[in-house]
């Protein structure tokens, strides 16, 4: 009660002073929807290590990216954390967006695994894939079978969530699994094994913030913050790897040494990075989605002919 | 003052409370706006995650071919306190779920509430979340695709129904409303209790020393010169109240030198002799002094509102309201600023002669005239008096002049006016360059003839020579004097040596034929005379001594004696010649 009559009084003020804007979807946090996957942890890092301010932004976890695709398409969420593919998908949908931070790029860290048996892509045929039915999956699969010579046709698609691709495997429901870290790990540490990997389409996949671009315009704060936060984390995450490990290792379900080795398949781009990949010039994340664009058209993940706009802002990262 | 005092106590309170009462109904209409966003901007985040919710939960459940838990998800929504309607529509139109029971498996388009089918095929096509705002109904509503798809290209096929969800504002507006009015009521009551609060404390550091510098002002006022206020704080109800005191000091002051000044005015205008005599512009008297009794005889009271008039005689009674007119159009009153002696008319009739001064003065904005009246009945009679004595004292004096310049005997000039008027015609005849001739006359043998006949023939016959003398010299400044004994002398002015001969052998003739018989003389039987002449001729400015001219003529005549007397013997000198002497 007092703190909405001192609201009132607030608004009041400000509207006597002619400074408009203090409408409730400032004073609401920015919720930002990530799903499980280890480059996104440093977010939740900020979070229990005091660096993310709360009544500015909330986290929410998704079990997959197709719910946080979802939620953001829905306007449930203002921000969310993708791979760019599933950006670009989202941009051919007609939904504004602006990519405002790169999170990570997989180097390793997406994966197929298969059981003991499956050697190869080439031994892929006719089995069991599970694939999440979001655009990450299906673009993982498409790029693997494409550099292996093979077709959708050619294997058995079992459209799972990725939350439920470890079950599938563990009840023999899958033969491959299309999936990325920690389930990765864990999936490793069940006698699985990889037959393609990220390495192999390296800087395909890239995990980026985005955000409404009506709330790109007017919650300049917050993502300032979400952002400052996001480097803070990783100053953290490198002066303090062990304790870092440990708190993510507690969300991941892995052991903190797996947390280590499951960074090991990614590139978290310092500020550095960051501008020359979202600002100048030319932005070399340009270049990535020029690519990107091709490849899913030629998957047929993609069918309008829509250029992409220009999405790519560096204006929150400090440099 | 009173009245004014008391109501800015009550005019503060006043205009507080309708200022409040302003502010705070802009405030409350205001807030109440922006609440109302305020809801509706709650129900928009409100509606697209229950949507959210509908579309991943009908889209998973229908997939899996689970619709009918839609129903346990649909009922568990039922009681949302807004909740209007909530439908999950297949793509073949078919009501999956609603929370109204018996529209399950009926057409969306043939329920008794209308839904909006453009929103519906937009949401189909797009992919996006679509509100609506029904601001006639209070009423907000979303829309949501629910495509079962071909997951493998996540690609919509275009075959897809949609989920409704509409909820009532209403409710929130009067939830928002009533904890707006609670605000409001709390906001103001505890605006009114500081407001009240500051005004008695304001009321009750005010009231004291305010009644102290009124109490101390009316005492003032009252006549107690010694009055100040007693305040010593150091707030500024006492700085003004030092203002004040200063202020009475200066009064107290001012009061005095201006009583002071009115005492030595007030003792002039009483003790003064002369009347003095104020009078307005339509000339009725103002003020008059104690000595206007004494001097015209009426009282202050037969005087005072009454016209100037009343001691004016006529002629200038009937006029004098017209001369103050005249003044006052036009300026012209040549009384003011000097002294007119004038009559004025006492109470028992008579004329008083007086002298009048008046100056005009102006006197809170008024006109007015102050008369100085003095009686100048003595001064006049004495004016008379003086003037008699005067012309008195001037005859006598003429008498007195022509005395002294006269020989007693003989009624011509005596020496001294000989003397004066050679030394002046001597001045003249050098600054003019004119000659001048002196006769010195010498009556031969009369001693003998006054022996002889006596002194009284002797004085008559001295008598009878000046006559002669006199007739002979009446041109203008020829001045015949008797020089002493049986001389005389004779200034000739402007003439010259031969002229000067022939007037002298001419009065030797006049003499010798008045046949006066002297027995006694030895040149002749009748009275003869010897006569020495001196011509002065100019010829610098040098100033001599009438003496010199005089000792010139004298041996003249002691050379006209010793030659043979009954002659004229004659000598000219230049001023040259004389010894200078001083101007």
């Amino acid at each position: 009660m007092l703190k909405t009559a001192y609201r009132s009084l607030l608004c009041l003020v400000l509207a006597a002073t002619a400074i408009s804007g203090c409408s409730e979807s400032e004073i609401q946090p920015l919720r930002l929807g990530t799903n499980v996957w280890p480059g996104y942890e440093p977010l939740y890092l900020a979070r229990e290590i005091g660096e993310l301010p709360g009544e500015k932004i909330k986290l929410v976890e998704y079990p997959s990216a197709s719910e946080v695709i979802r939620a953001f398409r829905n306007r449930a969420l203002e921000a969310a954390s993708l791979t760019l593919d599933e950006v670009l998908m989202l941009v051919q949908d007609d939904i504004p967006v602006k990519v405002i931070l790169v999170h990570d790029i997989s180097n390793g860290a997406d994966t197929i695994l298969a059981r003991p048996g499956i050697e190869s892509m080439q031994d892929i045929h006719n089995k069991r894939v599970a694939v999440e039915s979001s655009a990450l999956g299906a673009f993982m699969i498409s790029r693997a079978l494409e550099l292996n010579a093979l077709s959708v046709a050619d294997i058995d698609i079992r459209h799972l969530e990725v939350n439920a691709h470890e079950q599938a495997y563990l009840n023999n429901e899958v033969d491959v699994v299309v999936n990325f870290e920690p389930v990765r790990t864990r999936l490793l540490n069940q006698g699985a094994h990889e037959i393609f990997t990220s390495r192999e389409i390296y800087g395909e996949i890239v995990d980026v913030m985005v955000v409404h671009e009506d709330i790109y315009e007017n919650r300049k704060d917050a993502i300032g913050s979400i952002v400052k936060s996001w480097f803070s984390a990783l100053a953290y995450f490198n002066s303090n790897q062990n304790k870092a490990a440990s708190i993510m290792a507690k969300r991941l379900n892995v052991s903190p040494d797996e947390v280590i080795a499951g960074f090991d398949g990614l590139e978290l781009p310092d500020e550095q990075q960051n501008s020359t990949m979202l600002g100048g010039e030319k932005p070399s994340l340009e270049l990535t989605i020029a690519r990107l664009e091709k490849v899913l058209k030629e998957n047929g993940l993609i069918s309008n002919d829509t250029p992409i706009p220009d999405i790519l802002r560096a204006d929150f990262i400090q440099n | 003052m009173r009245s004014g005092f008391s109501s800015i106590r009550f005019l503060i309170p006043f205009i507080t409370i309708v200022i409040l009462v302003v502010a705070i109904g802009i405030a409350y209409t205001a807030s109440r706006s922006l609440s109302y966003q305020h809801v509706d901007e709650d129900t928009h985040t409100s509606i697209r995650n229950k949507l959210n919710y509908l579309q991943g939960s009908a889209e998973q459940l229908i997939g899996a071919g689970m619709s009918d838990i839609l129903y346990q998800i649909i009922s568990s929504m039922a009681s949302e306190p807004d909740l209007i309607s909530v439908l999950v529509v297949d793509q073949d139109d078919r009501v999956l779920a609603s929370n109204n029971f018996s529209e399950a498996g009926s057409n969306w388009r043939r329920l008794s509430m209308t839904l909006d089918e453009k929103l519906i095929e937009q949401v189909k096509r797009s992919k996006k979340t679509l509100l609506r705002h029904d601001h006639d109904k209070n009423q907000m509503e979303g829309y949501v695709s629910v495509c079962i798809e071909n997951e493998s290209r996540s690609l919509r096929t275009g075959k897809c129904g949609f989920s409704f969800y509409r909820v009532d504002l209403t409710y929130h507006y009067a939830v928002s409303e009533q904890a707006l009015n609670l605000q409001t009521l709390f906001f103001t009551l505890g605006i009114s209790i500081t407001i009240v609060a500051m005004l008695t404390l304001l009321h009750i550091w005010l009231n004291q020393p305010t009644r102290r510098i009124i109490f101390a002002l009316s005492r003032f006022n009252r006549g107690d010169r010694e009055q100040r206020i007693e305040l010593q704080n150091n707030n500024e109800i006492s700085y003004i109240s030092r203002a004040i005191n200063k202020v009475l000091d200066t009064v107290v002051e001012d009061e005095n030198a201006l009583q002071d000044r009115e005492q030595r005015l007030r003792a002039i205008f009483d003790n003064t002799i002369d009347s003095v005599i104020t009078i307005d512009s339509r000339g009725i008297i103002q003020t008059v002094n104690p000595a206007t009794q004494s001097l015209l005889g009426y009282s202050d009271s037969e005087l005072l509102g009454k016209n100037i008039s009343i001691i004016t005689p006529e002629p200038h009674r009937s006029k004098h309201d017209e001369y103050l007119e005249k003044y006052l159009d036009s300026g012209e009153y040549s009384i003011i600023g000097e002294t007119r002696e004038l009559k004025a008319q006492t109470k028992n009739g008579d004329l008083l002669p007086i002298a009048l001064a008046v100056s005009e003065m102006l006197i809170n904005g008024e006109r007015c005239f102050t008369g100085i009246i003095r009686d100048i009945s003595e001064q006049l009679k004495l004016r008379e008096a003086m003037s008699k004595a005067n012309n008195e004292l001037r005859s006598s004096n003429q008498l007195l002049k022509q005395k002294s310049r006269t020989d007693p005997l003989t009624g011509i000039a005596n020496r001294g006016s000989f003397d004066e008027t050679l030394e002046i015609e001597i001045r003249r005849g050098i600054r003019k360059g004119e000659s001048l001739s002196l006769l010195l006359i010498d009556v031969d043998y009369f001693k003998p003839y006054n022996d002889f006949y006596g002194h009284t023939m002797g004085d008559k016959c001295l008598q009878r020579i000046a006559e002669t003398i006199n007739e002979n010299f009446q041109r203008a400044g020829e001045l015949p004097a008797r020089y002493g004994g049986e001389e005389f002398g004779v200034i000739l002015p402007g003439v010259d040596a031969q002229r000067a001969l022939e007037l002298a052998n001419g009065l030797c003739e006049s003499i010798r034929q008045l046949d006066m018989s002297h027995e006694k003389s030895l040149v002749s039987d009748s009275i003869t005379i010897s006569v020495g002449i001196v011509t002065l001729l100019t010829v610098s400015n040098n100033v001599f001594s009438a003496n010199e001219l005089v000792n010139a003529a004298d041996r003249s005549l002691y050379q006209a004696k010793e030659s043979g007397r009954d002659r004229v013997c004659a000598t000219i000198v230049s001023n040259e010649d004389l010894h200078a002497v001083m101007p």
